[in-house]
């Protein structure tokens, strides 16, 4: 091996530099930026500042943090509507005059207090979700207004009752548990803080609500098209923000047990700021209580090392500024890009040399060499049939097969003139085959395995299998359940071709060549589906043996066919049965002579082969090219082989030209015929094999069955 | 800086982009009604010799309209050959040499100079002179494919004087000139890596100007239009698959070393012949069609040029033609005769039904 092939093995084998375009596609990949902008504001904190993390100032910090963090959480509420709540810091100050008037003037026991403060708060956001929600004033222009407005409030109180407040103090235990007390070391107002967080997370991404102000805020016209009546969740947005500042000034109260005329003075810009740093959009549709609470945690921090720095107060109101810029930089260039930066990364071509070909060329002594023998083929269904990529017959001689639009479709024996829909499946149906009891088993690619009785119904037997723990991309999903066969004992082995791209995309997996395929088995007998086989490139055609001891599959643009043994010595091992094919393999079906047919849906070029050993051509090539334009495997001319299990490839039919046949996806023998089936072609071929047995059929070589 | 990054990415002004074949240039199936006027093994290129019109086929001259009758034979590939006005036909020969026959310089033979083996096109003039463009000085006649891949421009305009033999160059430096007309006081030459038409002055009084460029293949040789204009062929098209290839070194290099040239990702006179040639993601066949606009490495062009050498009308032979690789197109009465080298045929247009559109 050349150094660079091995520095190239080693490239591609050991750095999964494709997990990046995996990662992107990801929906919690937005919280990853805020993440890491949090852990390298710990970081560097704890580096610069002596004693930052000590237990007394990290009990404090959480302390401020609970209320702070539930008052960005009320904000990330209304933002992901869409709107904003600048007057979130007043109604903060003015929950806490209220709480400490009412308990240390007017006596109030705790409870009544508590609700109270939630009721002016909800007051507050009342006032505001009427303004903004039903007569649909500018949400920054109405809160901006309802800001001043209730810190005037704040300050008439102020003026009035500051001094009788400032003397007393309230004597209850569970007023001082709140502002001074700790469960397990951890500060009260934090586990608010976590308890509040969880609650609106599973509203916000599981339950109705959150469902419903999430799409006001992605796409507020849609929204109202669909039903969601806006303005009132509109409304009820501020509401909560409102009650969510409520109880945060609650626990400020209890915390700080005074009133100063600036209580909550410049909040809005810090709240505001923990918001979009943590990553919820100003333009509503994305955010999370996670985003709202890092958000929170990294402005807290920042600007408390910040004063432990020694800048001035006024220092910080600047850097806090200009950290809201950038962050909203961020953002905006963020959401803009995501999605092109993700089709850029995401395909990820990896280094594939192949070997030498065997020959092909007409005349040569290999088994593969070009030939006539399918140029003339009986056509069945000229122009009536678009793209049957797999055919199965059965003992009446009929024809079943799927097309593009997600019908099976059968022609009825003998002079399979007119088409009729068998069964409508949605899909896109590929390969086919019988069950004992004569169901037909359809692998529809974007959506699993099927069963379609005689009576035409159609059951879903799985679209799911085990996740594979170390896999990124959910692959208990099945993108593109490919071909299929039946054991003896019922059980189904069929393969998914590939877990990266989906049935509308197949082709970009080949500029790939990755192993994102496997082979699956079904069990009927307790209805569970399990990943048998992984990493194989493009697994396409699947084939019981003929003593149903093991199975062959073929990787396409693996370009071999292996077995795999379910029993006997060898069983759960894989062998491999034709390394080196000058082709692309498909489907595999049986023979009658005890062999095997395999189709080649398209043929290896020497330009191909060259740009599989440079991943880098190929990576640029997806970047810089039309995907019109990209290099294709050659899948305008296909062939059919026949090989035997010891791997020996006995004959070959090709229609070269690719006048009637330009694509051959699968082929199947039935009673002494081969029919050819292409998964872009508008017709099925049919061709006389000489010699062969005519009363062999699937059926009957699998269950004996002569019905 | 930015223009470095630009380059790294290849976007902005390093993208990769194909001029779009539109206005005079729009598709059409024209070249697909052309009478097949004589079928014969790699028409390459067309003259009027004393009158009749003739077609180069390997190494033999025949005559195009008495079914083929051989004219001349040479122990080389022909080249490129011109009639000359005193009677007669000068041919170039792929290993360098010009001849003179049928004419009264018959069995005169102009021996190479060393960087000047490729004749691609030749103009004779009323003064003896001969003008031959030399499409590289490395590689030959029917090496062009490397050519091309080495992005070579090594090409040059010569003047050779027939009476003394004696050859003086003019221009250098050219992308595979594949083209040439005298418009009385220039010299346009078709250059055709850069796929443009270039003014060359004979005096070299002042540097050489683009004439036509950005068109969407590869040009070669051009005649003159019995009405004002000329006609230019294009050989083959350009593709934004080999522009993007061209851009890569190593794939090249590889690709020139272990590949036969049959199957290079490149333009070619006649595509998919065999399975071994690569295929375009809309070269697929769907539904037993190839579609006539999928991206294709061969195609059929002939170009009608007006006297300031703007497109009028064009003819085409789309990816799913039977009419590819015309390099040389010449007006003999009435009729637009073209030699479409990759098809294996000389096809004939009656002029005035193209003039009409």
């Amino acid at each position: 091996m050349s150094s660079y092939d091995k520095l190239m093995r080693f490239r591609y084998d050991y750095l999964p530099v494709h997990l990046i375009g995996e990662i992107l596609t990801k929906r919690w990949v937005d919280n990853l930026i805020p993440f890491l902008v949090l852990i390298a504001v710990v970081t560097t904190l704890g580096a610069i500042i002596p004693d930052f993390y000590t237990t007394g100032s990290l009990v404090d910090t959480t302390r401020q943090l609970g209320e702070f963090g539930i008052v960005v959480i009320a904000m990330m509420v209304v933002m992901v509507s869409g709107g904003i709540d600048l007057s979130v810091a007043s109604t903060f100050a003015l929950v806490n005059i209220s709480a400490l008037g009412l308990t240390s003037l007017a006596g109030w026991p705790i409870a009544p207090v508590f609700i109270m403060s939630l009721l002016i708060g909800a007051l507050v956001g009342f006032v505001n979700g009427v303004l903004v929600g039903y007569m649909r004033l500018r949400a920054f222009l109405t809160t901006l207004v309802t800001l001043v407005i209730v810190r005037s409030i704040v300050d008439l109180l102020y003026l009035r009752y500051a001094t009788d407040i400032a003397g007393k103090f309230p004597d209850s235990p569970i007023w001082d548990f709140l502002g001074a007390g700790t469960l397990l070391q951890i500060p009260s107002s934090f586990w608010v803080l976590m308890i509040v967080g969880v609650s609106v997370h599973l509203v916000i991404s599981r339950m109705k609500p959150g469902w419903r102000i999430m799409a006001i805020g992605g796409a507020r016209r849609s929204a109202y098209n669909v039903g969601i009546s806006v303005k009132r969740d509109i409304c009820l947005t501020y509401v909560a923000a409102g009650i969510l500042v409520g109880l945060a000034g609650f626990l400020y109260a209890t915390r700080l047990s005074s009133v100063g005329s600036d209580t909550g003075v410049g909040l809005e810009l810090m709240v505001l700021t923990a918001a979009v740093v943590g990553g919820n959009s100003l333009g509503g549709g994305r955010g999370s209580a996670a985003k709202a609470v890092m958000g929170a945690v990294t402005v807290l921090l920042l600007t408390n090392g910040l004063i432990r720095l020694g800048l001035k107060s006024g220092g910080t109101q600047v850097f806090l500024g200009m950290m809201l810029l950038f962050a909203v930089i961020v953002d905006i260039r963020f959401v803009k890009n995501r999605f092109k930066i993700l089709t850029k990364v995401y395909v990820s071509p990896t280094y594939f040399p192949l070997p030498q070909p065997p020959a092909t060329e007409a005349g040569s002594t290999s088994p593969y060499a070009l030939n006539d023998r399918l140029r003339n083929v009986e056509v069945i269904g000229l122009g009536k049939i678009d793209g049957p990529e797999d055919i199965l017959l059965d003992n009446n001689d009929d024809i079943y097969t799927g097309n593009r639009i997600g019908d099976i479709i059968r022609f009825k024996a003998p002079d399979y003139k007119e088409p009729e829909v068998f069964a409508h499946c949605g899909g896109r149906p590929l390969g086919l085959a019988f069950d004992k009891t004569g169901n037909i088993l359809v692998c529809i690619g974007g959506m699993g395995l099927y069963s379609i009785d005689r009576n035409r119904k159609i059951t879903k037997l799985t679209d799911e299998t085990n996740r594979t723990p170390w896999s990124i991309i959910d692959d208990s999903r099945l993108s593109l359940a490919d071909d299929l066969d039946v054991a003896p004992d019922g059980r189904v082995f069929f393969s998914e071709a590939t877990k990266r791209y989906e049935m509308h995309e197949w082709p970009v997996d080949s500029l790939e060549s990755r192993g994102n395929g496997r082979i699956l088995c079904y069990d009927p007998s307790n209805k569970k589906t399990k990943t048998l086989i992984r990493n194989l490139v493009f697994a396409n055609g699947v084939c019981m043996a003929h003593d149903n001891n093991s199975f062959f599959f073929a990787e396409t643009w693996g370009c071999r066919v292996s077995r795999y043994w379910l029993n006997g010595p060898k069983a759960g091992k894989v062998e491999s049965i034709l390394p080196n094919i000058p082709g692309y393999p498909d489907n595999i079906n049986r023979a009658s002579d005890g062999n095997y047919w395999l189709a080649l849906v398209g043929m290896r070029t020497p330009a191909m082969d060259l740009a599989m050993t440079m991943p880098g051509f190929r990576k640029r090539m997806s970047r810089r090219v039309a995907s019109d334009e990209w290099l294709f495997p050659n899948i305008n001319t296909g062939c059919v082989i026949k090989f035997n299990d010891r791997g020996e490839v006995l004959e070959s039919l090709w229609d070269f030209g690719g006048e009637n046949h330009p694509m051959v996806t699968s082929m199947r023998e039935h009673r002494g015929y081969l029919y050819l089936g292409g998964i872009n072609n508008n017709r099925i071929g049919r061709i006389r094999l000489q010699g062969a047995d005519t009363s062999w059929t699937g059926k009957l070589s699998y269950w004996g069955d002569r019905s | 800086m930015i223009k470095m990054i630009n380059k790294y990415l290849g976007r902005g002004e390093f993208s990769i982009t194909v001029p779009p074949m539109d206005g005079a240039l729009m598709p059409n199936e024209l070249l697909e009604e052309t009478e097949k006027l004589l079928i014969v093994d790699a028409p390459d290129c067309l003259a009027i010799m004393n009158g009749v019109p003739v077609v180069s086929s390997r190494s033999r001259v025949l005559e195009v309209d008495t079914g083929g009758k051989e004219v001349a034979r040479f122990d080389a590939e022909i080249s490129c050959m011109t009639g000359l006005p005193n009677g007669g036909l000068a041919v170039g020969l792929s290993d360098g040499r010009i001849t003179l026959v049928n004419g009264p310089d018959s069995g005169k033979i102009i021996k190479p100079i060393e960087g000047a083996k490729c004749p691609t096109a030749m103009h004779a003039d009323s003064d003896n002179n001969l003008f031959v463009t030399h499409g590289s000085s490395t590689n030959n006649y029917n090496d062009w494919k490397k050519d091309l891949m080495e992005k070579n421009s090594s090409g040059s305009l010569w003047r050779v004087e027939m009476a003394t033999g004696k050859q003086t160059k003019i221009c250098g430096g050219l992308a595979f000139p594949y083209g040439i007309y005298y418009d009385g006081e220039t010299f346009i030459v078709a250059e055709s890596w850069r796929s443009q038409l270039l003014r060359i002055f004979l005096d070299a009084s002042k540097p050489s100007e683009e004439v036509l460029g950005h068109l969407p293949g590869y040009v070669s040789r051009m005649a003159p239009a019995q009405k004002d204009g000329i006609w230019l062929t294009a050989f083959a098209p350009r593709s934004q698959l080999v522009e993007f290839v061209l851009r890569e070194k190593r794939y090249r290099r590889l690709m020139m070393e272990n590949i036969h040239p049959d199957f290079w990702l490149a333009p070619t006179l006649r595509s998919n012949k065999t399975h071994f040639e690569s295929l375009q993601a809309g070269g697929v066949k769907v539904l037993g069609i190839l579609k006539p606009w999928s991206p294709a490495r061969s195609y059929g062009l002939v170009i009608r040029l007006d006297s300031n050498f703007q497109p009028v009308t064009s003819l085409h032979s789309r990816a799913d033609g039977s009419r590819h690789g015309i390099t040389s197109c010449i007006e003999h009465n009435g009729r637009l005769l073209m030699a479409v080298k990759g098809d294996g045929m000389v096809a004939s247009y009656p002029v005035d039904r193209i003039e009409k559109r």
